[in-house]
């Protein structure tokens, strides 16, 4: 390839379709996944939109409580179920893992702990799954 | 000073939300920590019912953690999203549009939640 | 030792490809992933297209994406890669031929970020002074070969928006913690955009894929830092 001249136009240069990116992408997601950084942001992305989603149907349906009597009261004995503990479960391991990550986050925007940031990734990924231990130990008589 | 033209006049919003979006997550985290441990899972057993949820809005303790946990959560979730959506568009009139809809969003969750708290209490 | 190289083709001129070419090459000890190439492309197929210069990785031209990692091909050993050779162009950047990416944006962007010495007053007569101290403070940034595998590697870079990118954020603070350079307000001006210093997320794969060790987003997290106390207090420095 010869590059251009000053004033002369290069190639056109044309994108790889995106077939071919997404069949390239996986050998660079498995990669990251091994690598703590980028694992931390994936799942920090994931759990953030998790509960922001969350959030919205939460305010709703705690809004019940004030316009719908009787839909309330039927609607928190259907979460008391064993299934919606079990996700409110996972959603407490979500809230524990974006926040924990988050003041990974924070002490990183100060540079601390720069260098142990491999370290970090993984102690806030085993805090979390201590606390989802914690979780279900506390909600055991009630799912049973 | 230096002697040199300035670059374009900035915005200080991305500092401004950069900065708030930390500070407002530190909040969060031991409020909505405490909300979900007191609410599920100190006693598991408890159904949550209407006359739960009046009985613990009167307390002014309730009251203040869950009004702010309203707004710092619809702020720090927006603006996340916000930022989210901002890495697939890059278009600046579709970003004024994202960040405006984001807003709005927030701002109408919170209206109605700030309702729902004012009728709960004066049940 | 025979290895085996599959190597990422792509000719649109021709109509060939997007495709992988599967290669075998002899490799003596000490053999690097451009070696390698070199072979493949004298002795099995003379189309292979790849940029390369001064084979001592201080160039910066032959950065790809080996085994999914961003990396310079000549300080890339193959001695230190396990089983098929898998190589890539950088990732995140449009391709022009087999294994030459366009870097017309990340040059724009260099552009953009005013890349020169910005000195304040006249000249001096004879050099510019500066103690060995302030000089050991960019260091490492201007160590910087400008090979881009760090923007290539950086997972905000992948999506839309023209973010400047971490060998871009490094220049930067090249120059603003050079004690000869007397435009620091406006370097921070041109990185305060939406796309610019705001927009990076510590996921560490840039520091991870340095060939040259710079701790890039160390560097970055300082330079926002900066960007952050000048836009919420007004600082003129």
């Amino acid at each position: 390839m010869n590059s251009p001249r000053a004033g002369e136009q290069g190639p056109t240069p044309r994108r790889a379709g995106l077939a071919f990116y997404l069949s390239r992408g996986p050998s660079l997601i498995v990669r990251g996944l091994f690598e703590p950084g980028a694992f931390a942001h994936a799942a920090h992305r994931l759990t953030g939109l998790v509960i922001c989603a969350y959030l919205l149907a939460h305010i709703i349906v705690i809004g019940q409580a004030a316009f719908n009597e009787q839909g309330f009261d039927s609607l928190m004995r259907t979460f008391h179920r064993p299934l919606f503990l079990l996700l409110d479960l996972l959603l407490f391991g979500a809230v524990a893992f974006h926040g924990l990550n988050g003041c990974r986050l924070m002490l990183h925007d100060l540079s601390i702990g720069l260098r142990h940031q491999g370290r970090l990734v993984w102690v806030v990924t085993a805090a979390t799954f201590s606390l989802m231990g914690w979780g279900l130990w506390a909600l055991w008589p009630e799912l049973t | 000073m230096t002697r040199y033209a300035p670059a374009a006049r900035v915005s200080r919003m991305p500092a401004w939300l950069w900065l708030l979006q930390r500070l407002s997550g530190l909040l969060i985290l031991g409020l909505v920590m405490a909300h979900m441990v007191v609410n599920h899972y100190v006693d598991p057993a408890t159904t949550i019912t209407v006359g739960y949820v009046i009985a613990n809005v009167r307390k002014l303790t309730f009251l203040l953690v869950d009004s702010c946990l309203l707004l710092l959560a619809l702020f720090h979730g927006m603006t996340g999203l916000r930022n989210v959506l901002f890495d697939f568009v890059s278009r600046p009139r579709a970003r004024s549009l994202v960040a405006w809809a984001c807003t709005v969003v927030g701002a109408a969750f919170f209206a109605f939640g700030l309702a729902v708290l004012l009728t709960v209490m004066n049940r | 030792m025979k290895r085996k190289l599959r190597v990422f083709r792509y000719d649109p001129e021709a109509g060939d490809g997007p495709r992988f070419q599967t290669f075998e090459v002899e490799a003596p000890e000490g053999m690097t992933v451009l070696d390698a190439l070199h072979v493949c492309k004298e002795q099995q197929d003379a189309s292979l297209t790849y940029r390369w210069s001064c084979r001592s990785f201080i160039c910066g031209s032959c950065a790809m994406t080996i085994n999914g990692r961003s990396l310079l091909a000549c300080k890339t050993q193959l001695s230190n890669l396990r089983g098929t050779v898998r190589i890539e162009p950088l990732a995140g950047m449009n391709v022009i031929k087999d294994l030459v990416v366009d870097w017309e944006p990340s040059l724009a962007a260099y552009r953009s970020i005013t890349p020169h010495l910005m000195t304040d007053g006249d000249p001096p007569e004879t050099e510019r002074i500066q103690y060995p101290g302030a000089r050991r403070l960019y260091d490492a940034a201007a160590t910087c070969v400008l090979c881009f595998a760090c923007t290539s590697a950086c997972p905000v870079a992948w999506t839309a928006g023209g973010y400047l990118g971490p060998a871009i954020l490094t220049k930067v603070a090249r120059f603003v913690e050079d004690d000869r350079d007397a435009a620091t307000a406006r370097r921070l001006d041109e990185i305060a955009s939406e796309d610019g210093v705001w927009r990076c997320r510590t996921a560490f794969r840039c520091t991870d894929s340095c060939p040259k060790d710079i701790p890039i987003t160390e560097t970055i997290l300082r330079l926002r830092r900066l960007a952050a106390a000048r836009a919420l207090r007004g600082i003129a420095r």
